[in-house]
């Protein structure tokens, strides 16, 4: 075979079988020197939203004021909106509290449910990036057309926690019926227990 | 009568042997000869044609056959009706390659078996209840792939070489999605971008390489327009839109359009040149309207931009004479 004339054509298929060289050294050379772990485990919290929840209106708003979980109650009544003018209230719905809360361990990759009353007591870094240079990242479309037709699972709407060069995929609690990747709520990094 | 006499040396030449039909090629630089039986060529591309939407209308009855009996069909049966149909149309195809004038009837054939091997292997996994998983598929079209480029080798039919770049270009896609299904890459969310930029490349140089390949050119202009839309729609869209536009992607893609519309004159090929062409058109278009159409307002952003496009095209046919006019 005359190498010299045959350039293009080796070149052309070499190009793709270096594409995949280099993605497959660019994910599993970080994972393999070791690399950096995430130091910090971080609290999540879900609520459904989804065909399961039952009709009403949740009654406790979350957030962390500087770093603890607080709530707040949540009006449940509203302006009568047949009679926007007038003093009567009306009830907004049914009040609910669907959130649950989940101390997710980075280095296990496992979450684990825990009450409102013991996520308070967590002190909670709420910056996306934590104190070691990892970042709560959702996940992007990698997958292809083929991939949807022939097996695999769509990306689109996962959660990674990503930094040092890699990342990785979190094995996430959502509750049944709901959707997906709307019912995934960063709080913050868990600094003290 | 100089013409004649120039002619009538030339003749002699050639029944001498002093010189060849390859020396007025490259005297005259013609990348192509169109052959003396031209007519019987164009009659033979017909029925080329012919036997490859009769094995394609083969496949449809097949399919809508089995389909409708489908949940009737017991489970042999059915790998038979898929797999076994597709593999016995692959064999019949080898076998009448083997007589010369029921050669070009085997190409039905292996179009039957090219549409019924892949989905009739799925069958099976799934007759067998065998999870198919996204490095299944990777493994199964893998192997695709080796077994069309391994018939291409052997055989030299062209249908085999464009099921080995389909069965390839779909491996490649499948296997650096089963890299990355948990995890990200560098790339970030431009990744499938970047897949489709080096496939486009490739596909651009395979499709420069099948140019000297005597059974290959009709894949040729597939290869270059599918390669070039790839390579140039991806660095078109990796450059973004304000605010989030890729400056170093914003700031290449003009270079790579004109090198595209430059390569055209080299490599004798007119879709490099109109496609070239349509995407710098596009991107004068795009950055218009992303950088001045609010400072100096839409009417007069249209009014560059259409002198431009005068410009770009009065250049696209200017080349278009010069170099290309000898290309079919």
């Amino acid at each position: 075979m005359n190498w010299k004339n045959n350039i293009p054509l080796i070149v052309g298929l070499a190009l793709p079988v270096l594409m995949i060289v280099f993605v497959a050294v660019s994910i599993y050379l970080p994972q393999m020197g070791g690399g950096a772990v995430p130091q910090y485990d971080f609290l999540y919290m879900t609520q459904g939203g989804g065909v399961n929840t039952p009709p009403g209106v949740e009654k406790y708003y979350y957030g962390v004021e500087g770093d603890k979980l607080t709530r707040q109650e949540v009006a449940t009544t509203m302006q009568n909106p047949k009679d926007p003018t007038a003093p009567t209230v009306v009830p907004a719905g049914k009040p609910i509290e669907t959130a649950k809360f989940y101390i997710y361990d980075t280095k296990q990759n496992t979450s684990r449910e825990v009450t409102f009353a013991d996520a308070e007591k967590l002190v909670l870094d709420s910056r996306m990036v934590s104190q070691d240079s990892f970042e709560i990242t959702q996940g992007n479309n990698n997958g292809s057309i083929f991939t949807e037709i022939f097996g695999g699972n769509r990306d689109y709407g996962s959660w990674y926690i990503s930094g040092h060069g890699k990342a990785t995929k979190l094995i996430l609690v959502s509750q049944p019926g709901s959707y997906g990747y709307f019912d995934f709520r960063f709080l913050g990094w868990i600094t003290q227990k | 009568m100089e013409k004649q006499e120039l002619l009538k040396n030339i003749r002699a030449s050639l029944e001498r042997g002093i010189i060849t039909r390859q020396d007025l090629v490259e005297m005259s630089d013609v990348t192509e000869v169109a052959p003396e039986s031209s007519v019987a060529k164009r009659h033979l591309d017909i029925s080329e044609i012919l036997y490859y939407l009769g094995g394609i209308i083969v496949f449809i009855g097949i399919a809508i056959f089995v389909g409708e009996k489908w949940d009737t069909l017991g489970p042999a049966t059915k790998v038979l009706a898929t797999l076994g149909v597709g593999i016995a149309a692959y064999v019949s195809g080898v076998l009448l390659s083997t007589y010369k004038n029921l050669e070009r009837m085997a190409i039905g054939f292996h179009v039957i078996g090219a549409l019924l091997i892949p989905g009739g292997i799925f069958v099976a996994l799934d007759v067998a209840a065998i999870d198919i998983t996204l490095g299944l598929s990777t493994s199964i079209f893998s192997a695709l792939f080796a077994f069309y480029v391994v018939s291409y080798l052997v055989y030299k039919r062209n249908l085999f070489l464009f099921l080995s770049v389909l069965f390839g270009t779909i491996s490649y896609f499948l296997f650096t999605d089963y890299l990355t299904q948990d995890t990200q890459t560098i790339f970030g969310d431009d990744f499938s971008l970047y897949r489709i930029l080096v496939l486009g490349l490739a596909y651009m140089l395979l499709g420069y390489s099948f140019r000297a390949w005597e059974r290959a050119p009709s894949l040729v202009g597939i290869m270059n327009s599918v390669g070039i839309i790839s390579f140039l729609g991806a660095s078109f869209a990796l450059g973004g839109t304000s605010p989030d536009q890729n400056i170093f992607w914003e700031i290449i893609f003009p270079g790579l359009a004109l090198g595209i519309i430059f390569l055209s004159t080299q490599v004798k090929s007119r879709s490099y040149l109109i496609l070239g062409t349509i995407f710098l058109m596009g991107y004068i278009f795009k950055i218009t309207a992303e950088y001045f159409s609010e400072s100096i307002g839409w009417p007069l952003a249209l009014v560059l931009v259409g002198f431009a496009f005068i410009g770009i095209g009065y250049g696209a046919v200017a080349l278009n004479k010069k170099y290309l006019k000898s290309v079919k």
